[in-house]
């Protein structure tokens, strides 16, 4: 009787036929940051990345190597270089904390409304028992429990989000209200809110079968399908354009549900599209391959010449209404449609100054409020910058 | 944080079938190990700063995903999965003739063992941890993993080797 040695029981465990995984990295990345009470940044565009990653997956199953040679930092060609020095700019900007009526490590402002007035956050510990946070005028206050990572807020302090089973909520005069889950469909990611009430955002079903809504903050409980079967909202401006995609292209509705393709950038295969405000749209493009992952590029159109342009920077968190630009990520930057920029300013007390230490999340429609946080010590804790012309 | 996110596509990419792998030859359900390794990455998305930093990456996040393997056993009990899982289809009978049988003969010895034996085999012979690593995986002393390494070679030989010698002599 022979012996098998370990190597060959190794061998045996690395060739054993196993099925495919059906592991979804984007959506890793999308409850994950759910999680972490950040704000989504590009769920949609996550999930593109994965259709690089599945033609990873297929290939490596083969080798099945256990150690896979050590993986370098995917890291930018330091786009951010590109930019001219901000000039000495008229704007002065100054952050301050937000009150935190209640205590957590990770407490982060995710998301103001278009006048600055309202704020909305999270507190907890990461994991998932975060609480929502409404700020108004500076003043906290704490939502429902069973209201959790909230999305968005609108000019009249309307909030909405995405329970972590997939249920959506809107939460208005102290009042929470479920919104409906259109028929067909297990769960909802609501993106966005605008002055009228009108909420955006797209419900899913089995096998990964997507589609956009849109709901209103005053009857929760209808929806309207918008688009086609494989339609996915994830902006809405103030004038009623909701924005997403369909089938991976970058797309732009109508209030009344028409709907008109947003144009791709030369030489790229796909766009998503984040969020909307005023006359804007930002989104991301898939870039260089990146030992199987992509990099993904920031992208911005203009709703009304439906010009489109690749921003130079590594990532674009916000878009306000006037056309500013928010680059939420490393060192929050704002940038202006002419194309000046100016870096937001930190706290004198906040000793850590790596790159990702402050975060800004969102920006008010005149550019001059901007949220996010600060993570020092393990601890994140939420900012706001005040701006003045 | 763009940079960070895109060192974890990056190092989650290089790693899900390798993951993907570990998690189903612990626990022989396709479904389980898709559910256990989503849950890691997502956790390995939140954690990820702080993770990147450790000195050994992959140790961390195979201990992130025993964790999870243990917990997801532990409550399938008790809870409703969210997503209907489907049976998986049974395996096609083994016709002892070839390397593929061998192979899935070991899946099949695999499927016998105790869930700890199961788990130090896969750590330690796919993953190719340490005695110390695998310890710190699951959570027990080295001297555990040592004796249940040692009991799950014997069961898995006993099955491998009877494969190979109904292989050598057809009937």
């Amino acid at each position: 009787m022979t012996t098998l040695d370990d190597q060959r029981i190794a061998a045996l465990m690395q060739s054993a036929s196993v099925p495919e995984p059906k592991v979804d990295v984007g959506r890793a990345v999308r409850d994950g940051r759910r999680r972490r009470q950040r704000r989504r940044v590009g769920g949609i565009a996550a999930v593109t990345v994965m259709a690089g990653l599945g033609v990873l997956g297929a290939a490596q199953l083969g080798g099945a190597a256990s150690r896979p040679a050590p993986v370098p930092p995917a890291l930018a060609a330091s786009p951010q270089g590109t930019v001219t020095a901000a000039p000495p700019s008229p704007v002065t900007c100054e952050a301050s904390w937000l009150p935190q009526p209640i205590s957590g490590p990770v407490a982060v402002a995710n998301a103001v409304d278009p006048t600055g007035r309202y704020i909305v956050g999270d507190i907890g510990t990461g994991q998932e028992d975060g609480r929502v946070v409404l700020w108004t005028d500076g003043r906290a206050g704490v939502l429902p429990a069973t209201a959790r990572h909230a999305a968005a807020v609108n000019a009249g302090g309307i909030v909405v989000g995405t329970n972590g089973d997939g249920t959506g909520w809107v939460y208005r005069d102290g009042k929470l209200r479920s919104l409906a889950t259109p028929r067909g469909y297990q769960a909802v990611l609501v993106h966005a809110i605008n002055g009228r009430g009108d909420i955006a955002g797209t419900a899913r079903g089995a096998g990964d079968s997507h589609h956009a809504v849109l709901w209103s903050a005053n009857r929760p409980q209808e929806y309207r399908l918008v688009g086609q079967p494989g339609s996915a909202a994830t902006g809405i401006t103030e004038d009623g354009t909701i924005v997403g995609t369909t089938d991976q292209l970058p797309y732009r509705w109508t209030p009344q549900g028409a709907g008109a393709a947003l144009a791709v950038p030369d030489g790229y295969p796909r766009a998503s599209v984040d969020s909307a405000h005023g006359d804007w749209a930002i989104g991301m493009v898939p870039g260089a391959q990146q030992g199987g992952s992509v990099q993904m590029l920031p992208v911005r159109w203009n709703l009304t010449t439906g010009a489109v342009s690749l921003l130079p920077f590594s990532g674009a968190t916000g878009i306000a209404g006037n056309g500013d630009l928010l680059v939420g990520d490393g060192s929050p930057l704002v940038v202006a449609p002419d194309g000046t920029s100016r870096r937001l300013p930190g706290r004198s007390e906040v000793r850590a100054t790596e790159a990702g230490t402050y975060t800004a999340n969102g920006i008010s429609d005149d550019g001059l409020t901007v949220v996010g946080a600060v993570y020092e010590k393990q601890v994140y804790r939420p900012l706001v910058w005040h701006c003045r012309r | 944080m763009v940079d960070a996110e895109g060192e974890f596509v990056e190092y989650v990419s290089a790693r899900l079938p390798s993951l993907h792998r570990t998690a189903f030859l612990m626990c022989g359900d396709a479904h389980l190990a898709d559910d256990v390794v989503q849950q890691t990455i997502t956790a390995l998305y939140v954690n990820w700063r702080r993770v990147s930093r450790a000195d050994n990456v992959d140790a961390y996040v195979h201990r992130m995903l025993v964790h999870k393997l243990v917990d997801e056993k532990r409550l399938s009990w008790a809870k409703v999965r969210l997503l209907g899982s489907v049976p998986v289809p049974e395996r096609p009978p083994v016709t002892p003739h070839d390397e593929l049988a061998e192979r899935d003969s070991l899946v099949a010895a695999l499927a016998h063992l105790p869930r700890g034996q199961r788990t130090v085999l896969v750590l330690r012979f796919l993953c190719d941890l340490s005695l110390a690593d695998t310890a710190a995986a699951m959570g027990c002393s080295e001297g555990n993993v040592k004796s249940q390494t040692a009991r799950a070679l014997v069961a898995v030989r006993q099955v491998l080797d009877v494969t190979e010698m109904s292989g050598r002599n057809p009937r």
